[in-house]
């Protein structure tokens, strides 16, 4: 359910004016969802929803208590208000309470789009059937998935701070397997707009991806220069980011903290091609410009020429330590260079080239070690081309041994990797060294 | 068995939480049946005139309580309900499906609208005709045999559990504890034009610490969790684990990793414990034995599978001593309840047995494509605006049936690595290729442990581990294991599930140095 600006203000306040607890902040989530599945080239299943949540967190003093609901009758908000309150005085003080946050400024969002919002079901069928229809006629098997939301989040507390962000996001994604069952290819892409999935061209390019990715060979498993198409390099990001909390390497219990104590910050700890930044205005992800606890969210840099620059940080651990608090970025951008993924091929005496990989878990957090597969292409580059399919390979590899290793990076575009879901990721394709491939996988 | 009010006795700050009574509200408060039913009969009759040939309404209330803590810091304490209710459709072999928050007669007749015209526009675009296979009528209620519920436990008392639990671990010389309690009730009526009404009320509970070590001088830190496990059972099972043998020995081993031996990658004999084993298991056979993922209904997500039809019946799967179970009955299973979100009565049934495989999971969907001609049970919405699809059932490694404790069966292997708890799991799109750790490791010699390892994983493929396996211990070593958070499906659905196992041992199976994989 969308509630407009006012209508989110006015139910908030009704929420403020029947608190009894000395302080008390409140959220509004929303949204209008979408989407289709399918599978073995036909529809599977479908859904609709209008979800709305009120999140409600009561303070008495320093201590506090939170309770939500998704049901908007008088009696369950009061009710909830009063869980929240009495969970509250049960509680113990805490130790890292920190006052409400007063009215914030806020920059302006660009992360609605109205044609998303006005997406008709002929227009989602449309998608769909081409893709059904070009995987039959080419003598492929399409599976895949639709979906397209509009949703709000709305904040208010006794402090005076109130926010409101009304978002859209559109995504669609389909996996093309072979006849014979030894080629498969993906796409996946999520924008503000839906108009910008390109789902024609998309699909084309994943038909043609699972026949190029018929019957691969058996290469044997080693330290290979690899080039990271923007999913796989999404996840690299990704991975590299969520591990970036500025307490944990403050505690030495981080990659990024350094022996005999303190952090990596201003040391370079990459190549100098790395650099990664988090924007809420970038044109390719735009964000909402507050964080989930009202902060505002601004352009901050991470890595500047492979030294890092900073670190996330909470209100608690920023006024702890005296360093500024750096709210988990909405986005992350890693920038890139001029070159498209073709001519970065073709300008590849040798390498692997990986569309994308699957199950990435922590080994080892010491090392940021991580463990996954490949998935959905891999090709061996010879002499500045595709030369011929190889199994999938199971990696053992650091995200930060692969921004070391960095040989070239190519043109950004928005991209999702198998583990970041919606989560607005910017990235190039990356050309790589010595990344470990561990295993060879009968996968496809 | 140890009584945590007693272990920890010297508690800090708890006697100012203390409440005598918990003065949250526990009660659901839910329309009556009889109104309940009449919506749903108005949906079933309104769907029926819309052309539906099958419809089904389920109204579900999801609460959950969750109490996290750091040392002697409340991370978060939050309660919240989520409630709806859904309508699912088939009008000319198409699904419809919509959902909404807001229950009223009114309401649920426009949703059954909207799931009515979804089905009869994506009618359009189908190109395999959707099939159930039949189901009996029910009219039933089922409960988690739970002894105490947990939402009935006040806050403060789970604080002062957790801050006491924290608290020892800093005195045994941890540096950092996190801990949690998390109790999740979920109620839920359905009723289908197949002429059932059924109502439910699951509950299920995890509560776990993880303790960390950090050695500032070397930039080192090792960290272990606890070894309990989400279960489907009340605040009994908080009552009855063993917090302190876990605690001092969490700690303990956690400061002996430092100095631990960093393993020679070889193939060796690994025994797996029970508290390790169900993950094994989760990934390599749960998983692949779900009939929508081998058949490709999951392709663009979670994958498919190398247990293909044409397998069923045939493939050795693993040795004579392995025989795994599907069952949406077994006791204190996160899975299990009375019926499926099909609403199929749920049961037990053969899924590897002596090695060969044998059966799949279903659905009333599913079952169909494998010729069978009725479901066993395993459709899963895990929210009231979720579709329901094919979800593990608790799925089992069967006791062996000769007298063999842990004792005999590491006396009996002479040069291996024990393993215990999970750590990092990762596995194939089809189940072949996996990787697993765990939070101990010690290595056996001439039959007894003879020091801890470090830097363990194991890695192999899932035909090859399950042949390797030549023993298996007995009914008296069998534990249950979990997940909260199996995930699966678009848009992306979790469900709670259970697997148990006696410890078992697996001959030669690659070891790797994970120190040696980062480059060190």
């Amino acid at each position: 359910m969308i509630l407009s600006e006012n209508e989110a203000k006015n139910l908030l306040e009704k929420v403020l004016t029947n608190s009894k607890a000395d302080a008390v902040s409140a959220s509004l989530d929303g949204n209008n969802t979408y989407n289709i599945r399918f599978a073995r080239n036909s529809i599977s299943t479908n859904g609709f929803s209008d979800g709305l949540t009120l999140n409600i967190t009561s303070y008495f003093g320093k201590k506090s208590g939170s309770a939500s609901t998704n049901k908007f009758d008088d009696i369950s908000i009061k009710e909830t208000i009063k869980k929240s309150e009495d969970i509250a005085k049960l509680s113990p003080e805490n130790k890292e309470y920190m006052p409400l946050l007063a009215q914030q400024n806020y920059s302006e969002a660009y992360n609605f789009s109205g044609e998303t919002e006005n997406l008709t079901g002929e227009q989602r069928s449309e998608r769909i059937s081409y893709i059904l229809e070009n995987a039959v006629s080419g003598s492929v098997t399409a599976a895949g998935f639709s979906e397209d939301s509009v949703s709000f989040n709305a904040l208010m507390n006794s402090n005076s701070l109130f926010a409101y962000n009304k978002a859209s996001l559109a995504s669609l994604s389909a996996t093309i397997r072979t006849a014979d069952g030894t080629g498969s290819g993906r796409f996946e892409k999520c924008y503000i707009n839906s108009g910008d999935i390109e789902y024609k061209a998309l699909a084309d390019w994943a038909i043609n991806r699972s026949k190029l990715s018929i019957d691969p060979a058996e290469i044997k498993p080693g330290r290979y220069t690899v080039i990271l198409e923007p999913a796989a390099a999404a996840d690299m990001l990704s991975l590299c980011i969520n591990s970036m909390s500025s307490r944990w390497a403050d505690e030495g219990r981080s990659y990024f903290s350094k022996k005999g104590g303190g952090t990596l910050i201003d040391e370079s700890i990459a190549s100098s091609m790395l650099n990664i930044y988090s924007d809420p205005a970038d044109k390719l992800a735009p964000t909402s410009t507050f964080s989930y606890s009202g902060e505002p969210l601004n352009k901050t840099i991470w890595f500047e020429n492979g030294v890092l620059r900073n670190l996330h940080r909470n209100r608690f651990w920023a006024e702890k330590t005296s360093q500024p608090s750096i709210p988990y970025p909405a986005n992350v951008i890693m920038q890139g260079g001029s070159k498209s993924l073709d001519e970065m091929i073709l300008q590849t005496d040798e390498a692997i080239l990986v569309t994308r990989f699957w199950y990435i878990r922590s080994v080892d957090p010491r090392t940021m070690l991580f463990t996954g597969l490949t998935r959905d292409g891999v090709f061996e580059i010879k002499n500045g081309k595709i030369t011929r399919p190889v199994k999938n390979f199971r990696f053992n590899e650091s995200p930060m041994d692969v921004f070391k290793n960095i040989i070239e990076l190519g043109k950004t575009e928005k991209a999702v990797g198998s583990e970041t879901g919606d989560y607005p990721l910017v990235v190039p394709p990356i050309k790589t060294a010595d990344f470990n491939f561990s295993s060879l996988s009968d996968a496809v | 068995m140890a009584v945590p009010g007693a272990v920890f006795s010297n508690n800090i700050g708890g006697s100012v939480l203390r409440a005598e009574n918990s003065v949250i509200e526990t009660k659901h408060k839910f329309y009556d049946d009889d109104f309940i039913k009449k919506v749903a009969d108005s949906v079933l009759r309104a769907a029926k005139s819309a052309g539906a040939s099958y419809c089904d309404f389920r109204l579900s209330n999801f609460r959950s309580q969750n109490v996290s803590t750091r040392e002697q810091v409340i991370q978060n304490i939050r309660e919240g309900e989520n409630y709806g209710f859904a309508v699912r459709v088939i009008i000319e072999g198409t699904w419809g499906f919509a959902a909404s928050s807001t229950f009223s007669e009114e309401e649920a007749l426009k949703i059954t609208k909207i799931a009515c015209e979804t089905a009869k526009a994506n009618n359009k675009i189908q190109r395999n005709k959707v099939e159930l296979v039949p189901v009996p009528a029910y009219n039933d209620t089922w409960s988690t045999p739970i002894k105490k519920n947990a939402f009935e436990v006040p806050i403060s008392d789970k604080v002062n559990f957790l801050f006491a639990l924290n608290e020892k671990a800093k005195f045994y010389g941890a540096d950092y504890c996190n801990s949690f309690i998390w109790a999740v009730n979920e109620w839920k009526y359905f009723a289908s034009s197949e002429g059932s009404y059924i109502k439910q009320d699951l509950h299920r509970l995890w509560t776990a610490f993880d303790v960390t070590v950090v050695d500032k001088s070397t930039g080192g830190f090792e960290s272990r969790d606890s070894f309990t496990v989400p279960i489907g059972k009340g605040y009994e099972y908080i009552d009855d684990y063993n917090w302190q043998k876990d605690l001092e020995e969490a700690v303990e081993h956690t400061k002996m990793k430092f100095k631990a031996k960093s393993v020679e990658p070889a193939k060796r004999d690994i025994i797996l414990d029970a508290n390790h084993l169900w993950l094994t298991i989760h990934e390599s056979c749960g998983h692949p034995t779900e009939l929508d993922r081998a058949l490709g209904f999951e392709a663009n997500y979670a994958g498919t599978s190398f247990m293909t039809p044409d397998k069923l019946g045939k493939l050795q799967y693993g040795s004579n001593v392995v025989n795994i179970k599907g069952d949406r009955t077994q006791k204190d299973g996160l899975a299990t309840r009375g019926y499926d979100d099909d609403g199929v009565k749920t049961e037990e049934w053969d899924i590897i047995k002596e090695g060969r495989f044998v059966g799949y999971q279903t659905t009333r969907e599913m079952a169909k494509f494998i010729g069978e001609t009725a479901s066993n049970g395993c459709a899963y919405a895990d929210s009231w605006d979720h579709f329901p699809i094919q979800r593990m059932p608790n799925v089992s490694l069967q006791p062996g049936k000769n007298k063999l404790s842990l004792n005999d069966l590491i006396a009996d292997t002479e040069d291996g690595i024990f393993i215990k708890g999970t750590g990092s799991w990762s596995i194939d799109m089809q189940r072949y290729n996996f990787q697993f750790t765990g939070q101990e490791f010690w290595e056996i010699k001439n039959g007894k442990i003879s020091q801890m390892l470090k830097d363990v994983a194991y890695q192999g493929n899932t035909v090859d581990l399950w042949n390797s396996c030549d023993a298996v211990c007995d009914k008296s070593e069998y534990h249950l294991g979990g997940s909260f958070f199996c995930g699966k499906g678009e848009p992306g659905q979790v469900s709670p599930v259970s697997h148990g196992a006696s410890p078992a041992r697996f001959r030669k199976v690659k070891i790797l140095n994970t120190s040696k994989e980062a480059g060190n």
